[in-house]
């Protein structure tokens, strides 16, 4: 059972210039927030950076120039994304856009699609929201309800969508909706659509975490209109459409950096000279977060070599999650025995914030349970 | 069979290891009333394969085979559970030649304090600085796979050498290897073994313990094939970041995977009969050689502190 066996590793080493300027701009952010870090990693919502991001080249990097993109590799794009969470970025506002709906539309889509849709994306002026989960369906997608019926020259959607994340910011969302039966193998009868999300006729109601925050919301169609053209692909694409979405959400570096921030700063409150446990608790978080970026490396490059590597993407977000929800424990053990110094503060703010958030580490892109059942899958084992 | 030669595609060469080694291997299979070990034979359809010399540079006299396409080789006997010294010889033939010295003929051990290894009787070492050295007298007894160990060596075992560096890339390679294969070995028992009226793979509770340990040794596999691959360039460098978090990865993923392994196979798997043991003892010990995953932890650990926080990230990116 190996993974990657006769692959070589993609050689990021072309694009060091680019990490430099990468680094270069989050300084400059940060100097421009005025903080020493940002806490709440991809979480954060700022248009104004996605814009200045865009505006340097690094949004849309894997859409084609005529659609108003740069035209890269998926592979020169992962090193703009992993230095951007890697340092913590504030890039709720493009991500879904840029890592889910970007190459949905490109594979899916119209031509109308792409000319109306991907230069928005590539400029950071279209944020979007995801629409899969429903109040009675969550990580079994296929129970999906809402639904999308013919009505006069276009759709009528009915339904709600749950757990949106940034739906009350978002200019449209990707909506999973019933067009159909789902068939033998629970799969077919789905259809995904492109949603003006500040149509006057959809409620958007906030649901707050446990930590506070809104992030989540959920979604009410009631009878909301939408013309003919706002499908993506043909009826009954939806199933596939999304298997094919989940292949990047799953497999990114956003899987296994939710937490680096702490693990940064950790390390500075161990000092140059830790004790040997400290040590050994530093040494072996940092071996397992070298190694699950380099199967994310792979899966970028068997993406960006057209492949559907499902299985493999699975076992990133297996493994880079574990990590992340580790963290925060393995941090209590590091800090019950070391001062963080005149970062105390930042660090207790970057351990309560994985603290609370570590529930959601292993929920979203699918649950821990069902990404496990597409790694037994993968291994034949049902 | 031929002997390895620079053109041989890494996944081509490690095909031949395992089509030449497999009946040598398996050979220990069955009845453990004895000390295993490699039979002379065995080590002479190693050496017919090249692979005492396949790192070694053509020029002295080698194969020239890229360090990558040694990692194929490399994890192709850790997946047979080979317990001969094949992966010591050609790691350490090169570690030699690196040195601008003449790697003799027969096995090679490393003779590094703290490291029990393989140990034939004819054996050559090779010392922590990574030259030729005189072998050290008398066997430590029987390692945890069943073969004759080297004596255990005095001195400190505080820091890396080139020697334990390199060693540990190496048997982190092997882990991946028999890692991956005794989960292969694992999908295929829980597929065939029925229990209540259908096969253990069917059961949710045994697909998500396989999955788990299948996708921790697919991101350690990766770590050590990337640490083997750079060993040239690290043992230059600043420390053996690769190298270490390869051997910590592997030692984490390769317990998890034997003890998948063995629960799965039930009762069957704890017997000397069934060759699963081949893995997993090969496992339990190679994850010991040259430094234990905790002890690489640490030096990992104290490696990244002493860089400093702001180092992590470019460290950890190449750059």
């Amino acid at each position: 059972m190996q993974f990657f066996a006769d692959t070589p590793l993609p050689d990021l080493a072309p694009f060091a210039g680019l990490r430099a300027e990468v680094r270069a701009f989050l300084a400059e952010e940060r100097a421009r927030a005025g903080i020493e870090s940002w806490v709440g990693s991809w979480e954060g919502f700022d248009r104004g950076f996605s814009t200045r991001l865009a505006q340097r080249g690094w949004l849309g990097m894997a859409i084609p120039e005529r659609y108003g993109g740069r035209e890269k590799g998926l592979l020169e794009r992962y090193v703009v994304l992993e230095e951007l969470l890697a340092g913590g970025a504030p890039v709720a506002a493009h991500w879904i856009a840029d890592r889910q709906t970007a190459p949905l539309l490109l594979h899916f889509g119209t031509e109308e699609q792409r000319r109306q849709f991907l230069p928005r994306i590539a400029s950071g002026e279209y944020s979007f929201a995801i629409g899969m989960s429903e109040p009675d369906s969550g990580s079994d997608l296929a129970a999906v309800r809402t639904k999308a019926a013919p009505s006069g020259n276009g759709w009528r959607i009915d339904g709600a969508k749950i757990w949106s994340s940034n739906a009350h910011r978002a200019d449209w969302m990707i909506a999973l909706c019933r067009t159909g039966d789902t068939g033998e193998d629970r799969h077919g009868g789905l259809s995904q659509f492109l949603i003006d999300l500040k149509a006057p006729d959809i409620a958007i109601r906030p649901i707050h975490n446990l930590a506070g925050d809104h992030h989540f919301n959920e979604v009410f169609f009631d009878g909301h209109e939408i013309p003919a053209d706002r499908i993506v692909g043909s009826p009954g694409d939806g199933w596939r459409q999304v298997m094919s979405e989940l292949a990047f959400e799953r497999s990114a570096p956003d899987r296994f950096l939710s937490t680096f921030r702490l693990i940064v700063e950790l390390v500075r409150a161990a000092g140059p000279a830790p004790d040997r446990l400290v040590a050994g608790e530093i040494g072996a978080l940092v071996a397992r977060l070298a190694a699950v970026r380099l199967l994310s490396i792979q899966v970028a490059g068997a993406l960006d070599r057209g492949g559907t590597p499902n299985t493999e993407a699975a076992l990133v977000k297996e493994v880079g999650t574990a990590l992340e929800q580790d963290t925060p424990e393995i941090a209590r053990r590091i800090l019950a025995e070391t001062s963080a110094g005149d970062r105390a503060a930042l660090i207790e703010d970057l351990l309560a914030y994985d603290v609370l958030h570590t529930p959601s580490f292993t929920l979203r892109g699918g649950a821990r349970e069902v990404v496990r059942g597409i790694i037994a899958r993968g291994l034949g084992l049902r | 069979m031929t002997g390895a030669n620079a053109d041989m595609a890494g996944s081509a060469f490690a095909d031949a290891v395992r089509q030449a080694l497999t009946p040598h291997a398996t050979a220990y299979d069955g009845p453990a009333d004895r000390a295993l070990a490699w039979s002379d034979v065995h080590w002479q359809a190693v050496t017919a394969l090249g692979l005492p010399k396949l790192l070694v540079p053509e020029a002295q006299g080698g194969a020239g085979a890229a360090l990558a396409e040694g990692a194929a080789a490399i994890e192709a006997l850790g997946a047979l559970g080979d317990p001969s010294p094949a992966a010591d010889t050609a790691v350490l033939s090169w570690l030699l030649a690196r040195q601008g010295a003449e790697a003799p003929d027969g096995p090679l051990v490393p003779a590094e304090p703290g490291c029990r290894v393989p140990w034939p009787e004819d054996a050559r070492a090779v010392d922590p600085a990574g030259n030729a050295a005189a072998p050290p007298d008398g066997q430590g007894g029987i390692l945890l796979n069943g073969v004759p160990a080297s004596p255990a060596l005095p001195g400190a075992i505080d820091e890396f050498t080139p020697l334990r560096q390199a060693m540990a890339a190496a048997r982190a390679v092997q882990i991946a290897g028999a890692a991956g294969a005794a989960l292969e070995m694992t999908a295929d028992y829980v597929r065939e073994r029925r229990q209540f009226g259908r096969p253990l793979a069917r059961f949710q509770a045994v697909q998500q313990h396989i999955a788990v340990a299948a996708a921790e040794v697919a991101a350690a596999a990766q770590m050590a094939r990337a640490a083997f691959a750079a060993l040239d360039r690290e043992l230059d460098g600043d420390g053996p970041f690769l190298a270490a978090a390869a051997k910590v990865a592997t030692g984490r993923a390769g317990t998890l995977a034997a003890k998948a392994a063995h629960q799965f196979h039930g009762a069957m798997g704890y017997t000397a009969e069934y060759p699963l043991h081949r893995l997993t003892r090969a496992i339990w010990q190679w994850r010991e050689d040259c430094g234990n995953e905790d002890w690489w932890s640490r030096r990992l650990g104290a490696q990244v502190c002493r860089a400093g926080a702001d180092a992590l990230w470019p460290t950890l990116a190449g750059g």
